[in-house]
């Protein structure tokens, strides 16, 4: 049981506070509603430029490494589709140092062209790095265009859609959806490690409590289109490897489901007995690895299965081959004892994720933001609950062709 | 009234000082292993952690002691790799086997209220895994698929060049897998292996978490047995002759990449060496961490690269530091001329006490992650035997680490990094 305190300033910036006196450290984290899903469709990628110019200086204070490090912390972010999230770890005594340099950069950035232009260039780096010098590195840009109707927002990935899409954003576009999202009534504060609540309280109200309330936050529509038709997109592989991933629209965080897919994934590729692993890899050597994971998104994710095919297979055999697995398993579901297992497994990962007071800190952030903090401690009780009807029920119901969005990498003939 | 906030003044800092290390207590199994442990912890799991002296350096053959380690639980005399998986699940406990330039080793974690069950199966394996073939096959088959793509990534190709050149080509711990080398590997070389290595002999076990009543007794009981073969004599490995180190330099082609993977190294002391403390600071400031000269000078500035960094490799017999980067082939040549720029300078200007107390805080204010919890504590210690250190290396990390002075980095910089000193590798050009 994780015992933490809310409050919540007049500004509207939410805060979550656990104290932890094993540790001698703090990590204080700011999260903000401002992830991909908010950039504009014609310059995805906005939300991913502006965490790198996060770290450029704020309003009073020209460095936010500098001062940081010299306080014997470190610090990190990342941007997902939904949110941005910013964290510093650093020894309990000189805490006050993040929330002087977390707050100032709430209050305001110092921007200029030059520096825009520099994080412009690394990021396009970056896309090269992760997406088109890396084999299958495109593999998102492509399951997220195939996935989601166009322009919905979570048909392009965090990086955005394209260089050209990164290259047409402007310091005025940062500037712009800086001073929408990243405002105090967007944002969470999760304050844990060697600190009294008290504390907590006073350093928030001091540094955190004169930046204003921002405008109220325009609500985000999801387009109503409807998504391609089912049809494989196949490219040519990088490498001499063919590749196959085969995704499927699952359930929004809201859903009561939502944990089902999950274990799902698990009871398809999550041990060396899972279904596809045996079946595909071990019997019938279809594919020389295959795996099987879930996006997590506040709104509808996927379901991903990542297949390597072995020389001897050809793409048409190997998406045959996974699909049969799959009805037979909207037939026949799970044992309880296998679904017993897989949420054991569950369990203890959870518990080691939440024994490092950073994962603590981002959980309860990302729990805050997706409805309720205290959802943290009944997460393994939710596991728990799910029999082995709901596995049947949510595969036939995700596993239909009409959900399924396949890319394939296939060798020049 | 109060008085309004001046958010150009920083909060006051307060002076980091060295934490003692957290307790632990050492105790012998009856089969003579050592134990290391450190309870603590909210959450009811544990880490249970085997380390055998059975690196790389040890093996009669390359990627023997990886095979061992990838193939420990594919099978035992009683159990397939599926059985073993499943009784694993069971108890919600997972083993992950890993095997480095030293050592193998078995980390077992799991829910601490099976703590017994979980060891139970873990001494089953430990004295009657048996290799299947079929299981080994289809790893191979899975990791000449996976070599064939490296071969293709610029990070992959400089890296193992750098390796195998700052090593020397034929020495264990610069062997690269070959799809000729994963040919001759064989269920019964990884056996042997597994015979004369894996034993309570040659063994270090490392415990932490919450810990049920009795869980000392249970691991004596179990673990406390004998495993694998008795008194095996460990052979002296053959270690060939290491050439003398000579830089060199080295472009590979990558016609259809957008940019080129530097790997630029160079030899350092090892790290039980006096000088080793000033190479790590040293290297914390060329490039160990996010202020470092490297990264704004590189990204901050000029935005060639999406990162660059420096670290050190290092074994018990050998170490060496090596900057890498990703960058841009129209700009490669800017990128690697700022790098020697920036490791020249620090050898020609002596960096600023500002700038060095902010090394020394930021590295002192580090140490206190690698002791943030029962966990990360354990692998602190053994990280620190694995270099035959002790807890007092770390007690006075913080103290020696003061001690440096800018004349000191300058004279490191001047000893081992100068540029005719590095090998370079240029993949992608």
């Amino acid at each position: 049981m994780i015992q933490f305190s809310e409050f919540k300033l007049k500004n509207g910036l939410r805060v979550i506070h656990q104290a932890d006196f094993n540790t001698p450290l703090t990590v204080v984290c700011v999260l903000y509603y401002a992830g991909a899903k908010f950039d504009a469709k014609d310059k995805s990628g906005t939300a991913h430029l502006l965490e790198h110019l996060m770290f450029e200086g704020s309003q009073h204070i020209p460095n936010f490494d500098i001062p940081l490090q010299n306080a014997g912390g470190e610090n990190n972010a990342f941007t997902n589709s939904d949110v941005a999230c910013y964290y510093n770890i650093l020894p309990a005594e000189n805490i006050e140092t993040a929330f002087w340099l977390e707050s100032d950069r709430m209050l305001g950035l110092r921007l200029n062209q030059k520096k825009f232009k520099v994080q412009q260039k690394v990021v396009l780096e970056e896309f090269i790095e992760t997406c088109t010098d890396e084999p299958f590195g495109d593999v998102w840009h492509h399951l997220r265009a195939l996935a989601f109707p166009e322009n919905h927002p979570y048909s392009w990935p965090v990086l955005g859609k394209s260089p050209q899409h990164v290259k047409a954003i402007t310091l005025e576009d940062i500037e712009s959806f800086y001073h929408t999202y990243y405002v105090p009534n967007n944002a969470i504060l999760v304050v844990v490690g060697a600190i009294s609540l008290s504390k907590t309280k006073s350093l928030t109200k001091k540094w955190f409590g004169e930046i204003a309330r921002g405008e109220k936050i325009p609500k985000l529509k999801f387009p109503k289109g409807k998504r391609k038709k089912n049809v494989p997109k196949i490219l040519e592989s990088p490498v001499s490897v063919e590749m196959l991933y085969m995704a499927f629209k699952i359930y929004p965080h809201a859903h009561p489901q939502y944990l089902v897919p999950d274990i799902i994934s698990d009871l398809l590729a999550g041990s060396k007995s899972a279904l596809l692993v045996q079946k595909l890899v071990e019997e019938k050597s279809v594919f020389s690895n295959i795996d099987v994971f879930t996006t997590d998104e506040m709104g509808e994710g996927l379901l991903v299965i990542e297949a390597k095919l072995q020389a001897t297979t050809t793409l048409v055999q190997a998406r045959e081959a996974i699909w049969q697995q799959l009805s037979d398993f909207k037939v026949k579901g799970t044992s309880p004892e296998a679904l017993a297992k897989v949420i054991r497994k569950n369990e203890a990962d959870i518990c080691f994720s939440d024994a490092q007071i950073l994962h603590r800190s981002i959980n309860l952030a990302n729990y805050k933001i997706s409805g309720n903090a205290q959802d943290i401690n009944t997460e393994i009780a939710r596991y728990r609950q799910i029999s082995t009807a709901d596995i049947v029920q949510v595969a036939k119901d995700i596993f239909v062709s009409e959900n399924e969005s396949t890319v394939a990498y296939q060798l020049e003939k | 009234m109060r008085n309004k906030l001046n958010r150009k003044i920083a909060p006051n800092l307060h002076f980091l000082r060295q934490q003692e290390f957290p307790a632990f207590g050492t105790l012998l199994l009856d089969n003579g292993i050592p134990l290391y442990c450190i309870e603590g912890g909210e959450q009811a799991v544990f880490t249970l952690e085997l380390v055998f002296s059975a690196g790389r350096w040890h093996e009669p053959a390359p990627q023997v002691a990886y095979y061992t380690a990838r193939c420990l639980c594919d099978g035992t005399t009683a159990f397939s790799a599926a059985q073993l998986s499943d009784a694993l699940d069971n108890v919600g406990a997972e083993i992950k086997t890993n095997a480095s330039g030293d050592f193998s080793s078995i980390r077992l974690s799991g829910l601490s209220e099976f703590f017994p069950e979980a060891i139970q199966l873990l001494h089953h394996i430990l004295s009657e895994a048996n290799f299947p073939q079929h299981q080994l096959q289809l790893h191979l088959g899975e990791d000449l698929q996976e070599l064939a793509i490296n071969l293709t990534t610029g990070n992959y190709l400089a890296y193992r060049q750098l390796q195998s050149h700052m090593l020397g080509e034929n020495h264990p711990y610069a062997a690269s897998p070959t799809a000729e080398s994963l040919q001759k590997i064989q269920p019964e070389i990884l056996q042997a292996f597994f015979n004369t290595y894996y034993t309570p002999q040659n063994c270090k076990i490392y415990l932490a978490g919450k810990l049920p009543a009795g869980s000392f007794f249970h691991l004596n009981e179990i673990l406390g047995k004998d495993f694998g073969k008795k008194s095996v004599l460990l052979p002296t490995p053959q270690v060939p002759i290491i050439p003398k180190y000579s830089p060199a330099f080295f472009e590979i082609p990558l016609k259809k990449n957008q940019q080129v993977a530097l790997r630029f190294g160079v030899p350092v002391p090892l790290q039980n060496q006096p000088d080793f403390l000033k190479i790590y600071v040293f290297n914390t400031l060329l490039g160990g961490y996010f202020g470092a000269r490297l990264m704004t000078k590189l990204r901050t500035e000029k935005g060639y690269t999406y990162g660059i960094y420096s670290q050190i490799k290092t074994y018990k017999h050998a170490a060496y530091c090596y900057i890498s980067c990703e960058t841009n082939k129209r700009v490669a040549k800017a990128a690697v001329y700022e790098i020697f720029n920036e490791i020249e300078r620090l050898s020609r200007e002596a960096v600023t006490d500002d700038e060095l107390q902010m090394v020394k805080n930021y590295l002192i204010g580090n140490t206190l992650n690698w002791i943030d919890g029962p966990f990360n504590s354990l692998m602190c210690l053994k990280d620190l035997h694995a270099f035959g250190l002790d807890v007092e290396y770390f007690t006075n990390f913080a103290q020696n680490i003061l001690q440096i002075t800018p004349v000191d980095l300058q004279q490191t910089a001047a000893t081992y990094f100068t540029k005719e000193k590095f090998t370079q590798v240029l993949a992608g050009v």
